[in-house]
């Protein structure tokens, strides 16, 4: 891997990298980072290990729970950032006109991304951290094993599927089904888009088999520790066929990437603001006519760049119904938890948008009047919308209308706000998403804890 | 060496749904030539380029670099080209100097890098970062590296804009001399007057057609732009489909 040239010109443009920003930006992260991970761990504690005074069995239950829950977080995370690596990182432009060797290049990638992102697991256990100790640290060291597992799996699953995935985009044999599935995209883009979700679906095997040992295992069942080897087994199988994939699979990948963006480019037509409706269009009719040309280029800018940020709503939303489904009376604490963590990250995207403003957007919808910043954050507004609601769906069941009314200000005015602290943030530069993810954290905790008060539950 | 053409585009065409970007293309470039490719924008001449170095597939028809298809072998079609894109691809966050001894680590000809660098004028900035240079220095950055390892068909797509008037001049002498040396350049552009400059032959694309495939001598002086602008008007009047 050393020898690698892929490898060493990422180490001397990270050298360089650190070197221009000086060292308060790596420090102010590093710093950021522990303070989240505190945070983080106060709020894992108040709404998810409730069970840690239970008995043993409960315990090995409610753990089981937080290794699916943190390992989804770890395979999703593996499958988007592998579609980053694989597919679009930011030199393909460069490598893909040059004599590249393709197997050196991808696992240049991975192991670049597993570079990047091998913090993640110690971060999950650090948040876990209340059951060492509570409990004792063998059933801390479970569960940090359980993520493991999961991770090791997810990384080479991640990969063989999007190099597969190069594969799909150009068969004919798979062309109906894409067909069926691509909506407004080109067909190749189809394979892509779906990619992550195959990586999910095919990691359900392995993250039922970490929960098992979790649970097995704290139960005195020490068999059961063996299911964590098929994570790891797995994945050391699916490592070895990366090099034989991507052999095939990057060159190609160039090519089927330019199509895909040539196709966008190519669909210069003005009739397209009225033709292609996309998610939220019909939200435009209920502003002023001088305001819409401009909020549904910003609408069409997230969604054709950052679908999957503005899909994570929903995900996110459903995740704060799940936690707020209760009848006690922590319930509407842990839904609002949630929602503000939702809110947070899917209003993160306006750091993408400010980046990556597609050209075909602006011959589409060239600029128009109306204050440009100020309908950004009406369409951050309207992507949150399913975090807000379905969040406070479950309060209104068992709290009453009053507690719904509640909830529904609270989360609407934090998302008001944030959505504009948000495109604020994107205009400060290297600082923004720091000076963002400090606001955001800080209102994080503080809303929770303050609506906690009024409702009487634990704060 | 093969003897065979630097590049043979036989039938190509390519279009975007409703839109023909490029139709029906035949061109030989043999070696040790310099071809000037002009077209209005929107013409085709970024796709037909793209579809040259293997980035995007014709509809119908091949493309071969020195013999090779840059389709069905890629990589060994990749060793022949250099190609400098529109928008010059390279990493912000290297030296002129590491950007090219990564290149040369790719493709070959680490000992061409301090003569390109002086050659180019970027020896005295060889060790400042991509970052900080002008759209010219990165222009040339990027065109260095396509020089390296001597390839045999040197792509660029309207790489000679943004450049100050010695710096143009540098980079004409260096193509000339590549040419000279057996390479063959494609330079693509809509500026005719440098193509009248330097070009052997000229080629010109018309919505997607080839509408006009001259030597540079054959054409009166400064005759360039008025033929260009009658073969476009030719066009227009029997309109795009023809």
């Amino acid at each position: 891997m050393f020898s690698n040239p892929y490898m060493r010109v990422h180490r001397r443009r990270a050298a360089h990298r650190r070197r221009s920003r000086g060292p308060w930006v790596g420090w102010g992260r590093a710093l950021l980072s522990l303070a989240a991970l505190g945070v983080g761990a106060i709020l894992v504690r108040g709404v998810f290990l409730d069970f840690l005074g239970e008995s043993t069995a409960v315990v090995g239950q409610g753990l089981s729970g937080m290794v699916l829950r943190l390992g989804l977080v770890l395979v999703g995370m593996a499958a988007i950032d592998m579609y980053g690596a694989l597919l679009r990182s930011e030199d393909r432009d460069i490598l893909a006109i040059l004599p590249v060797e393709p197997v050196a290049v991808v696992l240049a990638a991975i192991g670049r991304l597993i570079l990047r992102r091998v913090w993640v697991v110690p971060a999950c256990g650090v948040l876990l951290v209340p059951v060492a100790l509570e409990v004792g640290i063998w059933p801390w060291l479970l569960a940090v094993a359980g993520l493991i597992s999961v991770q090791v799996f997810a990384w080479p699953a991640a990969a063989c599927t999007l190099l597969l995935s190069v594969y799909v985009s150009e068969s004919t044999r798979w062309a109906p089904i894409l067909d069926l599935i691509r909506g407004p995209n080109p067909r190749e883009q189809a394979a892509f888009l779906y990619a992550p979700g195959i990586v999910l679906v095919v990691s359900a095997l392995i993250l039922f088999a970490s929960m098992s040992a979790v649970a097995g295992a704290i139960s005195g069942h020490s068999s059961a520790l063996l299911l964590l080897l098929i994570g790891p087994a797995i994945g050391v199988g699916l490592g070895l066929l990366v090099p034989r994939l991507a052999r095939g699979a990057w060159l190609r990948a160039a090519v089927v990437t330019t199509e895909i963006d040539a196709r966008w480019e190519a669909l210069r037509d003005h009739d397209e603001a009225s033709r292609g409706a996309v998610y939220l269009d019909w939200s435009v009719r209920f502003f002023p006519p001088s305001w819409r040309r401009r909020l549904r280029h910003e609408l069409r800018h997230g969604w054709r760049g950052r679908r999957a940020w503005l899909m994570a709503a929903w995900v996110l939303g459903l995740a704060g119904a799940a936690a707020g489904w209760t009848e006690a009376a922590t319930g509407p604490v842990r839904a609002l938890s949630v929602a503000v963590l939702g809110v947070a990250l899917v209003a993160s995207v306006t750091f993408a948008l400010e980046r990556d403003e597609p050209p075909f957007l602006r011959w589409w919808l060239p600029d128009g009047p109306g204050p440009r910043h100020l309908l950004r954050a009406l369409a951050v507004l309207l992507w949150v919308q399913p975090v807000v609601v379905l969040s406070a769906v479950p309060v209104g069941l068992f709290a009453g209308l009053e507690g719904f009314g509640l909830a529904l200000l609270v989360g609407q005015t934090y998302a008001m706000a944030l959505a504009f602290w948000a495109v604020v943030s994107a205009r400060l530069g290297a600082l923004g998403p720091v000076v963002y993810a400090v606001v955001a954290l800080a209102s994080g905790l503080l809303l929770p804890l303050g609506y906690g008060l009024e409702f009487g539950g634990p704060s | 060496m093969s003897q065979a053409p630097a590049a043979s585009i036989q039938g190509v065409h390519r279009s975007f749904g409703r839109v023909r970007a490029v139709i029906d293309i035949n061109l030989q470039i043999p070696r040790g030539h310099f071809v000037g490719l002009i077209g209005h924008n929107g013409a085709g001449k970024s796709t037909l380029l793209r579809m040259m170095i293997g980035l995007l597939r014709p509809d119908r028809g091949t493309i071969r670099v020195g013999g090779i298809d840059v389709h069905a072998d890629p990589l060994n079609a990749r060793r022949k080209i250099g190609a400098v894109p529109e928008q010059p691809a390279v990493y912000e966050y290297l030296t002129a100097r590491e950007w090219l001894d990564f290149v040369a680590d790719v493709r070959g000809g680490a000992d061409q890098i301090e003569d390109l660098l002086q050659l180019l004028d970027l020896a005295g900035d060889a060790d400042r970062l991509i970052r900080e240079f002008s759209q010219g220095m990165r222009r040339k950055a990027a065109l260095a590296a396509a020089l390296l390892g001597d390839p045999e068909l040197i792509v660029l797509d309207e790489s000679l804009n943004g450049l100050d008037p010695p710096s143009s001049a540098r980079v004409k002498g260096l193509l000339r001399a590549k040419v000279d040396a057996g390479a063959s350049v494609l330079l693509s552009t809509h500026v005719v007057d440098t193509v009248e400059r330097v070009a052997d032959r000229v080629v010109m694309l018309a919505h997607g057609r080839v509408v006009a495939d001259e030597l540079a001598s054959d054409l009166p002086a400064g005759g360039l732009e008025a033929l260009f602008l009658e073969r476009l008007e030719q066009t227009r009047r029997s309109g795009p489909e023809a």
